[in-house]
């Protein structure tokens, strides 16, 4: 999935995917949340590091995912 | 030439061809870079007719590869003091277009001079930085030229605030004066830090990068955190700078100036009330608790790019200025990590060296786990915290809104670590670690031993949540002076900044501690 060309939303710390807010093909602001990760026992939510269209969805709710592990891209 | 009258006349026209700097053309060529000269930039810095420029006539001695022949106006470099909103500051700006505002040795005489006279009369220095380097042709005297400004920065830290602009290339040796200032400005798209450039970090390694991405102002902004403000360009840094120095007294034996800011000291703000969610879980943004307790809700923030999980920002409070140490729960949960530690430990150094009390704001919910943090250092790093809350001899005031546990309880300037005053809302949780991971731990045994280990689990995490997630077991030993309304909040930091402005500690005699860097 990490072929997909775009920018890259990287898990800042280790956790556990709760959602994901938006689809693909969604199109998405920059800031926008587009995944909430349960880490530090709280909700963090992940902003849109750029605006664009939403390209791939990497991982799903309920996965755990390390530091820097891609969880979508905007192309 | 034998009439006073001429002699006048003379020097104007000596005046008039240096502060013509590099000639109309170099002149006209900075410009259209969108760049403002040396000179210009002063202007911009001090309050109109204030500048006073010293060692206008001062020229090189280089005598190397035809150097004798070429005439360098002022040797790249202005010097003075003026006044900024009505308060004293040195200053020197580098003259890009006069030989590159290149560095040699009676460029960097002028710029010690200034130095030396900022120390000894007690006045902030700043230092606007716009050129090439070394002046290569004048060899170890520049290098030597490099090592007396360090050594007065070093001098400096501490007894004058020191501000660096960078407006410019600043590569090599020449890096390390603003690294050794307290705070460095960097201007968007035009200026650049490096201690080896591009070209040679691909002779050397093969890794192919341009300036923007090496050293760039948001790659230094947001990567490095050497620079500590990213500015739009040269009139927005110095009108940042002129900002930043408004909190700032003008040396360690003044206090910050005391301001009539027009917001009442008894304004209570009641949406404070209701701005921790009531699931323990959410986030909510800390800059609106600091922007409602703050005079006119305005702080000026440093490193704003940087370890954004630990805010810290210049305000005031009734008029007085504070730093403020703050976790942002919306970023990375507002957990403790290396560059937060090293981004706050810099900071409250800075506050105590010059007389600013320290408002810290917590909300943590511990140190970041993980292989690269403690690979990284995080014991030394997140030490440093704990070191300089203890060193500061500042009025420290705490405010606990929600999470604040184990070490990281002790890392946000705990009564133990000398708060003068301690407050904490209701909503607030003290306790040695969070309700789950702690009921684990205790129950470990009757939890497994259990019929239903699930249900027994829960019921020993909310047993612990009932006896511990709560402000009052620490109020209950005093670790927390006074539980309050959230809304009250303003009131009560300001009255008691107020009883503790007197303060006075002391800690032994020493020629300096060891801070574990």
């Amino acid at each position: 999935m990490n072929d997909v060309e775009g920018t890259p939303l990287m898990a800042p710390m280790p956790g556990t995917i709760i959602s994901y807010e938006k689809n693909v093909g969604d199109s998405v602001s920059e800031g926008e949340t587009l995944v909430i990760l349960e880490a530090m026992k709280m909700e963090n939510e992940l902003p849109a590091p750029v605006s664009g269209t939403l390209k791939a969805i990497n991982c799903s709710g309920g996965d755990s995912v390390a530091k820097n592990d891609v969880l979508c891209v905007i192309g | 030439m034998g009439l006073v009258e001429d002699k006048i006349k003379d020097l104007k026209n000596r005046e008039e061809k240096i502060l013509t700097m590099g000639g109309e053309k170099a002149v006209a060529k900075h410009h259209e870079k969108g760049k403002l000269t040396a000179r210009e930039r002063l202007n911009c810095l001090f309050d109109p007719k204030t500048f006073r420029e010293i060692d206008m006539f001062v020229t090189h001695r280089c005598v190397n590869f035809g150097m004798e022949k070429v005439d360098i106006p002022a040797d790249g470099v202005v010097t003075g003091h003026g006044l900024v909103e009505g308060r004293p500051v040195f200053a020197y700006s580098q003259d890009f277009t006069s030989r590159a505002g290149s560095l040699g040795e009676m460029h960097a005489k002028k710029i010690c001079k200034a130095m030396d006279l900022a120390l000894k009369a007690g006045v902030p220095f700043v230092g606007i930085n716009d050129s090439g380097g070394a002046r290569i042709q004048e060899g170890v005297d520049a290098l030597s030229g490099y090592g007396q400004i360090f050594f007065r920065n070093s001098n400096s830290s501490g007894v004058i605030p020191q501000i660096s602009a960078i407006m410019g290339p600043t590569a090599g040796g020449a890096v390390y004066s603003p690294a050794m200032t307290d705070w460095v400005f960097m201007v968007k798209k035009s200026s650049y830090m490096f201690i080896t450039g591009p070209e040679v970090i691909k002779s050397v390694t093969g890794e192919n990068i341009n300036f923007e991405d090496l050293g760039g102002a948001m790659t230094h902004n947001t990567k490095s955190g050497v620079a500590h403000f990213a500015c739009e360009s040269d009139e927005d840094a110095i009108n940042q700078i002129k900002k930043l120095l408004s909190y700032l007294p003008s040396n360690n034996m003044e206090d910050p100036p005391v301001i009539d800011t027009g917001d009442s000291p008894r304004r209570t703000d009641p949406t404070l009330n209701t701005i921790i969610p009531d699931q323990p879980n959410k986030s909510y943004n800390m800059k609106d608790v600091i922007r409602s307790i703050v005079d006119n809700g305005d702080f000026f923030e440093p490193h704003k790019y940087y370890a954004a999980n630990m805010i810290i920002c210049f305000a005031r409070l009734g008029g007085r200025a504070v730093g403020i140490i703050a976790n942002q729960p919306k970023v990375l949960a507002g957990c403790l990590d290396i560059d937060a530690s090293d981004k706050a430990t810099r900071f409250i150094r800075f506050c105590d060296a010059f007389n600013i009390p320290l408002l810290t704001i917590a909300d943590v919910p511990g140190y970041l786990p993980g292989s690269q943090q403690e690979w990284g250092g995080i014991i030394r790093h997140g030490a440093k915290l704990l070191w300089s809350y203890s060193e500061a001899t500042v009025p420290k005031l705490l405010l606990v809104t929600r999470k604040d546990y184990g070490g990281s309880y002790l890392a946000m300037c705990s009564k133990d670590l000398g708060a003068d005053m301690a407050f904490a809302w209701p909503s607030a949780e003290i306790a040695v670690m969070g309700a789950s991971g702690a009921a684990n731990v205790i129950h470990r045994k009757e939890i497994n031993a259990a019929d239903d280990p699930v249900a027994k689990r829960k019921e020993k995490i909310s047993e612990y949540e009932e006896l511990f997630s709560n402000p009052y077991c620490a109020a209950n030993r005093g670790y927390i002076d006074a539980v309050i309304v959230p809304g009250d909040t303003r009131p009560r930091l300001i009255d008691a900044l107020e009883i503790m402005c007197g303060k006075r500690e002391t800690r032994p005699q020493k020629k300096h501690g060891n801070i574990p860097l």
